[in-house]
Order: structure tokens, then C-alpha cells, then sequence
């Protein structure tokens, strides 16, 4: 997926990966095409499409007025916001401070839009504001097991209004 | 003998036997074994290796996202990597993806996150588990997600070298695609390998024993390298350290 994302975020069609060959990828992936690398005659290559999302969703850490945002820099936030065509941000706060270039910099140049949702990782981890809920993601998964459990999880804290604060 | 150690403890050591000094050792996500395993090993025998930890702030040398890192495999600047599966067969193939048929499985699981790159690229791949059974070990996966031996003229410069599990360590041979017993840990019988393994592997004449953790490494492990290890899996490191893992 990284490869596809790489690919969308230069604007070419595919990106050639290492590897996957001899893998049931090829099976159930038919969009996943082996070809021959044109600079060394009988080597099979595998390829996968670029992906070039509509909307990325991304949570930051915090957004200045510009709209530049500070995300956390292990993870590829800033190429899902350059492969996709439209980026909407949340983050946990939006200040004055403006931000510098450095590590989980992302330029306000890839985003389309930012709103401020405290805890809107959770009950993933925003390093440096919360950890990971481990009891909450037991719970959700325990829920998830039946229809009647995940409706419920949906109903409690994602369709009504408490589900926005932290 | 005067101490005592876990299993998880021993698995620990076994793959820490793998890092080299002064090599590149990386650890995937979800990997706590690995970790400690790469952590201890910086604490003994190879205090000029380079770790990365995926999680890790401390270990984890890059400017940008876990791109780079895959990027820096798919170049061939991994050294060790550590893997596991869902299932593993005798060919050294690991499936991470599902029990069952793949259009009506009967458990998903979260699938390959790069292994099918990695298994090929990162020089050597230990393999591990903690759980060592014929549902785990089987004859044949039901899905390649990486492959222990590429078909011909496919470039692979790694793969696999070690399986660690609670019974035993199996080494991979690349040329015959198959494992060999290397060594059964202590109180380990070969028939309970034989039992509890679905693949045929090729059995040495004797058969070593796997050394123990030593004293000096335990205190290692249950001090230092559980304290950095809780930067990125507090519940492992509190749970191993209760010995309630």
C-alpha cells in the first residue's frame, strides 16, 4: 500500500516492489502485474497500482494559522496528504506558534482543511497527548464479534455527541 | 543451577544469539520478543549494532514516516529482520493472512504489512513463535503471504535463516528449501517435536541443546532492557516482569 501511495504522491501510474513473487498476492490481487524490468532483460518485477485517494483523513498534532500541521513523523501522514487529492486534517489543537519545517511537517500546500478534535485518535495513541486504550480496543473488539455489538459501539461513540470530546 | 527463567525468556536469548555487532537489525510492529531480543543483544554481544524498532522514538533513525524504513529494506540496508505467521510451513512459507480458504476464511487476520518485501530483502529473517503446534506449523500454508524461497531468477538477496519456538530452533537451508533441526531447548524431547510439528525437517546427529539464558543475561533482561522495552510495549514489559506473560 505504501508502494501504491508512493506511486500517487510522484504522479506516475505503478511503482515496481522488491519481493512478492511466488506470493498468493498474485492470486487474489489481479491488479498486482509482474512484468519484465526493461533494464535487465528476464527479470520479473512485480507491480502495484498508484493509489490516488479522493480524501485522505489524517489526525495531527497541532495546526498553526497558516494551516500547516505538525503530525506524528513515524507515521506516513504527509504522503497519504501528497497522494490524495483532497486532505482533511483533525487535530488536537491550532494555535499561533507557527510551524517549522521538520520531522511530521506537513505544508499547508497538501491540505485542504482542519478542524480541532481533541482525542479524535482515540482509542488509538496521539504520542505526546495520549496512549493507546488498550481496555477500550478490548471492549471494541469484544463488541465487534456480533452485528448487535458493533451497533451498539457505533451508537455510543461514534453517532452521538459525546463521542466528540476527548 | 540457581535460577530460573521463562520460556519467553529463552526465546529472548535464542534470537538474540542472532544480532550481529555492527550490523543493521530491525524490528516490525507488534514484535515485543524481537525487541527485547535486539535490545539484549546491545546490552551483550553487539553493542555497535544498529536497532531499529518500529514504535520506537529512541530507535527508530529516520527523518520521515515508516516509509523510509521500507524504503531502506527494499535497498537491501537490513541486515535482520524478525518474522512470524499465522501459519508456517516445512518450505519455509508464512501466511499472514488467513485460516481457511481466502474468499470464505474462517479467521482474517491483518494481513502481510510488507513481509512479502522484507522476507526477501532484509539478509536474514528469524523467524519465531510462540506457539509451537501442528495448527501453527503445518504441511502447507493456506496462503503465500511471503514465500521461504522465490521461484527462479527472482531477485532475492535474503530470506529466511532461523525459526525459534518454544520447543526447539530450526535452521532454514535455502539451497533444499527446507528446515534442519539446530537445537532442542533443555527438557525438550525430539519426540515432541516430531509430535507437534506438521512439517517433515531434517534431524542432526546429535542434536545440540539450546544454551540457557545465563544468569547475567536475566539480569539484563529483567532490568534495562524490559525498562526500554516499556517505551513501546508497556503491557509486555509489565506483564514479563510479573512473569505473567
Amino acid at each position: 500500500m505504501l508502494a501504491g501511495l508512493q506511486a500517487g504522491a510522484l504522479g506516475v501510474p505503478f511503482m515496481p516492489v522488491r519481493g512478492f513473487l511466488g506470493t498468493d498476492y498474485l492470486r487474489v490481487r489481479p491488479d498486482f502485474r509482474v512484468i519484465e524490468n526493461p533494464y535487465n532483460p528476464g527479470e520479473p518485477v512485480v507491480v502495484v497500482p498508484a493509489i490516488r485517494p479522493d480524501i485522505a483523513l489524517i489526525h495531527g498534532f497541532r495546526a498553526d494559522r497558516a494551516g500547516k500541521v505538525l503530525s506524528d513523523p513515524t507515521q506516513d501522514a504527509g504522503l497519504m496528504a501528497r497522494a490524495s487529492r483532497f486532505t482533511v486534517v483533525t487535530v488536537e489543537e491550532v494555535d499561533d506558534r507557527p510551524i517549522d519545517r521538520g520531522p511530521g511537517f506537513i505544508p499547508a500546500i497538501y491540505i485542504g482543511a482542519v478542524a480541532v478534535i481533541p482525542g479524535g485518535a482515540r482509542p488509538g495513541a496521539c504520542p505526546g497527548y495520549y496512549d493507546r486504550d488498550e481496555a477500550e480496543i478490548k471492549a471494541y473488539c469484544e463488541l465487534a464479534r456480533t452485528e448487535a455489538g458493533f451497533a451498539g459501539y457505533l451508537d455510543r461513540y461514534v453517532l452521538t455527541r459525546a463521542s466528540a470530546g476527548p | 543451577m540457581g535460577f530460573t527463567y521463562r520460556i519467553e525468556e529463552l526465546l529472548i536469548t535464542a534470537l538474540a544469539a542472532e544480532v550481529r555487532d555492527r550490523e543493521v537489525t530491525a524490528v516490525g510492529a507488534r514484535s515485543p520478543i524481537p525487541a527485547a531480543a535486539a535490545l539484549l543483544a546491545r546490552q551483550t554481544h553487539a553493542p555497535k549494532a544498529t536497532l531499529i524498532i518500529l514504535g520506537s522514538r529512541r530507535y527508530f533513525p529516520f527523518a520521515e514516516g515508516s516509509q523510509e524504513f521500507f524504503d531502506l529494506a527494499q535497498r537491501g540496508g537490513i541486515d535482520l529482520f524478525f518474522l512470524s505467521g499465522v501459519q508456517i510451513d516445512g518450505q519455509g512459507n508464512l501466511n499472514l493472512h488467513v485460516v481457511g480458504d481466502y474468499d470464505r476464511p474462517r479467521v482474517r487476520f491483518q494481513g502481510g504489512m510488507g513481509s512479502a518485501m522484507l522476507y526477501f530483502m532484509a539478509r536474514r529473517v528469524a523467524l519465531f513463535r510462540t506457539e509451537h503446534s501442528r495448527r501453527v506449523f503445518v504441511p502447507q500454508v493456506d496462503f503465500v503471504t511471503a514465500p521461504g524461497v522465490a521461484p527462479p531468477g527472482v531477485y532475492r538477496p535474503g530470506g529466511p535463516s532461523v525459526l525459534v519456538t518454544p520447543l526447539c530452533v530450526f535452521e532454514f537451508d535455502r539451497g533444499q528449501g527446507r528446515f534442519r533441526l539446530r537445537s532442542l531447548h533443555p527438557g525438550v524431547s525430539l519426540e515432541e517435536v516430531i509430535a507437534r510439528t506438521g512439517f517433515k525437517f531434517d534431524i542432526p546427529e546429535p542434536v545440540a541443546v539450546t544454551p540457557e539464558p545465563t544468569p547475567d543475561q536475566l539480569e539484563l533482561l529483567r532490568g534495562p532492557v524490559l525498562a526500554e522495552l516499556a517505551e513501546v510495549y508497556p503491557e509486555f514489559a509489565r506483564e514479563l516482569a510479573a512473569g505473567r506473560v
